[in-house]
């Protein structure tokens, strides 16, 4: 049975899904709280903006790790990605708002080329995914240190920096904007569509998947490109927030990603959560960040706090979806 | 019958590895002008640390696992030596032992998270990492810390002809590893990671047996960092960075499988130093240093997917 439009899903959600959905939510606020009872100047449309603006560089980049993880994958190489659009980006800007175009398509294409390595060495070479984005990481790594031949040059043109810089309304940068819109597109698809479903399909039971005539490869394959793509964007924005590039700089938000995704309740087994969960733990990773900063506790601090609440998150979590699985 | 022909004909990559070693290493000595047993020796205790790594992540693949926390724990146990010795002199035997307590407490985590609570070792251990090299970031914000006069000196000893990282090499596994494989414990490890059902079922405790493989893993790198503290001379909150990558690559290229319960530890040892001479080659060669990381990505992806594309094109000759 063959329908053009794709039938409404109706189902009743479980407990577990719900959940899912609510304790990041309820994560957030707490932290809010818990911080603007501590630091008052959190709730400033200022810090708000600011926060919003590092949210909507990690967000981006967060989109293609979430669908990833939606099928039971994950991508590391998504910080190297990133740090190789910084690069690339800044050297062909070289500060001309005239480059600009040239770099964002370069850049795009390379995020493109990287997830499809990714997504063919995962499907048709049959390479678990965590070894081949593993790979990938390392080598776009040493390519981004070839490109470079280890000095990073060139800036970004200012038409980015301003995108991602300036503020209307006080609080909204063009970077928000940017995230917001790919954020809707993201959710729509994932909850709207066939493609959507055959995700969700996938990350369950990859075999009753294949076997209900889900293109599985087709599915995983996409999915690894769009990362690389999401990727790449996230290195462009970042590129316009830093002002120029630096060896690595992409590196910290490989880890983050990941955490996004955990504490928005996807689960790393797949098929259960969503985007608009990391965008919730998106603004968690950032708000902790912060946090620490302000608190005096630099990258040490921050490395030791992500290991922890990830596996605080996955045991609570894993807890709950266990339960409730027949 | 001869057990080494018996594991190289159920595990051939571990021939090919070694063969290739073999070539490598005599290519290296015809090659190296001015070679002397100096240098032969610091060569070779630069590489005995990588091997001591992927001998202990061989051990937590083959329970079905991975250990991303090993170049962390490496890390970790240099941090520890370095800057305890810094603030207590002259008892570096005290800071050895408490990193190796730190590698173990460390693999003990990881393993009662994996086998207790069931969260995938993949996360887990990239959490315990994550943990782990912010814990030795804060104990030693910047290189330094102080390593006593006889560690630095110990890598270049030898014990008549032979040097002793060479026989560190050979007996740590041996004294650590080999006795477990051949006893339950090799058994049990194995039959856990090719299928935990089955093995539960009959009668193997698999729970213990995990967390016994990720303290493992965590002990092999502890013991690892012991060597890089006495090559480095001194302590670096990113040294271990690039040990968790080769590791898992040394581990592919020596034959381990990746889905569990199949793979020899001599194995990833031959795969580890196998690794090293490349890239000493390539950069005798002249080839840019960073094409490395370039490099053992492509063998990475290469040392997997040969034998997987292989398997295919058997099973595709096989159909009629």
């Amino acid at each position: 049975m063959t329908t053009n439009a794709p039938a409404p899903i109706v189902t009743r959600q479980s407990l577990a899904d719900r959940t899912r959905q609510l304790i990041p939510l309820i994560t957030l606020v707490l932290m809010y709280v818990a911080t603007v009872a501590i630091a008052p100047g959190y709730f400033e449309p200022q810090q708000i903006g600011s926060l919003l603006q590092l949210s909507s560089i990690l967000g981006v980049a967060a989109i293609g790790q979430t669908l990833v993880i939606l099928v039971g994958g994950i991508d590391l190489s998504v910080g190297a990605v990133m740090t190789l659009s910084n690069l690339i980006a800044a050297t062909i800007m070289a500060g001309r708002d005239s480059s600009l175009a040239a770099a964002v398509v370069t850049v795009l294409l390379i995020g493109a080329v990287i997830g499809l390595v990714n997504g063919l060495i995962i499907r048709c070479l049959g390479v678990p995914d965590l070894v081949a984005t593993l790979a990938t990481m390392t080598a776009t790594m040493g390519i981004g240190l070839l490109y470079t031949k280890g000095s990073p040059k060139g800036s970004s043109a200012p038409a980015l920096v301003s995108l991602v810089t300036t503020r209307f309304a006080g609080v909204f940068t063009g970077s928000v904007i940017v995230w917001l819109f790919l954020a809707i597109i993201t959710i729509v698809l994932l909850k709207r569509t066939r493609y959507g479903r055959f995700i969700y399909a996938v990350g369950l039971n990859r075999e009753a998947s294949r076997y209900s005539a889900v293109p599985v490869n087709a599915t995983i394959m996409s999915l690894y490109l769009t990362s690389g793509v999401t990727a790449a964007l996230g290195g462009l924005l970042l590129t316009g927030y830093t002002g120029s590039s630096y060896l690595g700089s992409g590196d910290s938000y490989q880890m983050q990603t990941i955490a996004a995704v955990i504490l928005g309740g996807t689960s790393m087994f797949g098929g259960r959560g969503g985007y608009g969960g990391t965008m919730i733990g998106c603004v968690i990773t950032v708000l902790l960040v912060s946090v620490l900063r302000v608190v005096g506790i630099l990258d040490a601090g921050q490395s030791i706090a992500y290991g922890a609440i990830i596996l605080l998150m996955l045991i609570l979590f894993t807890k709950s979806s266990k339960g409730k699985q027949p | 019958m001869n057990p080494v022909f018996v594991t190289l004909r159920r595990e051939p990559a571990v021939g090919v590895a070694s063969a290739a070693l073999v070539l490598l290493f005599s290519i290296w000595i015809l090659t190296t002008p001015n070679l002397t047993v100096l240098s032969f020796t610091i060569t070779m205790a630069q590489k005995v640390p990588l091997t001591l790594v992927a001998a202990g992540q061989a051990i937590a693949i083959m329970s079905k696992g991975i250990d991303l926390s090993v170049g962390a724990v490496l890390t970790m146990s240099n941090v520890v030596i370095a800057a305890g010795t810094a603030v207590t002199e002259h008892s570096t035997i005290l800071w050895i032992a408490a990193a190796l307590g730190v590698g173990l407490l460390a693999g003990a985590v990881n393993g009662l998270c994996v086998a207790l609570l069931e969260l995938p070792p993949l996360i887990v251990t990239l959490a315990t990492q994550s943990i782990l090299f912010g814990a030795a970031l804060y104990i030693l914000p910047r290189p330094g810390g102080v390593v006593e006069t006889w560690m630095v000196d110990a890598p270049l000893l030898l014990i008549g002809p032979v040097p002793l990282v060479l026989i560190v090499m050979v007996l740590v596994p041996a004294m650590l590893w080999y006795p477990l494989r051949r006893g339950r414990f090799g058994l049990a490890l194995l039959s856990s990671g090719a299928d935990p059902g089955a093995a539960f079922a009959s009668g193997v405790r698999v729970k213990p047996t995990i967390v016994m493989a990720y303290m493992l893993s965590s002990l092999f790198s502890a013991i690892a960092g012991i060597l890089v503290t006495m090559n480095s001379g001194s302590g670096d909150a990113t040294i271990g960075t690039s040990y968790t990558m080769n590791a898992i690559a040394a581990c592919v290229v020596g034959g381990v499988a990746l889905q569990g319960g199949r793979g020899t530890v001599s194995g990833a040892i031959a795969g580890a130093l196998l690794i090293s001479f490349i890239t000493n080659l390539l950069f005798s060669m002249g080839v840019n240093a960073y094409w490395q990381y370039v490099i053992t990505g492509i063998i990475l992806v290469l040392a997997i997917s040969v034998p997987l594309i292989g398997k295919l094109i058997r099973r595709g000759g096989e159909k009629s």
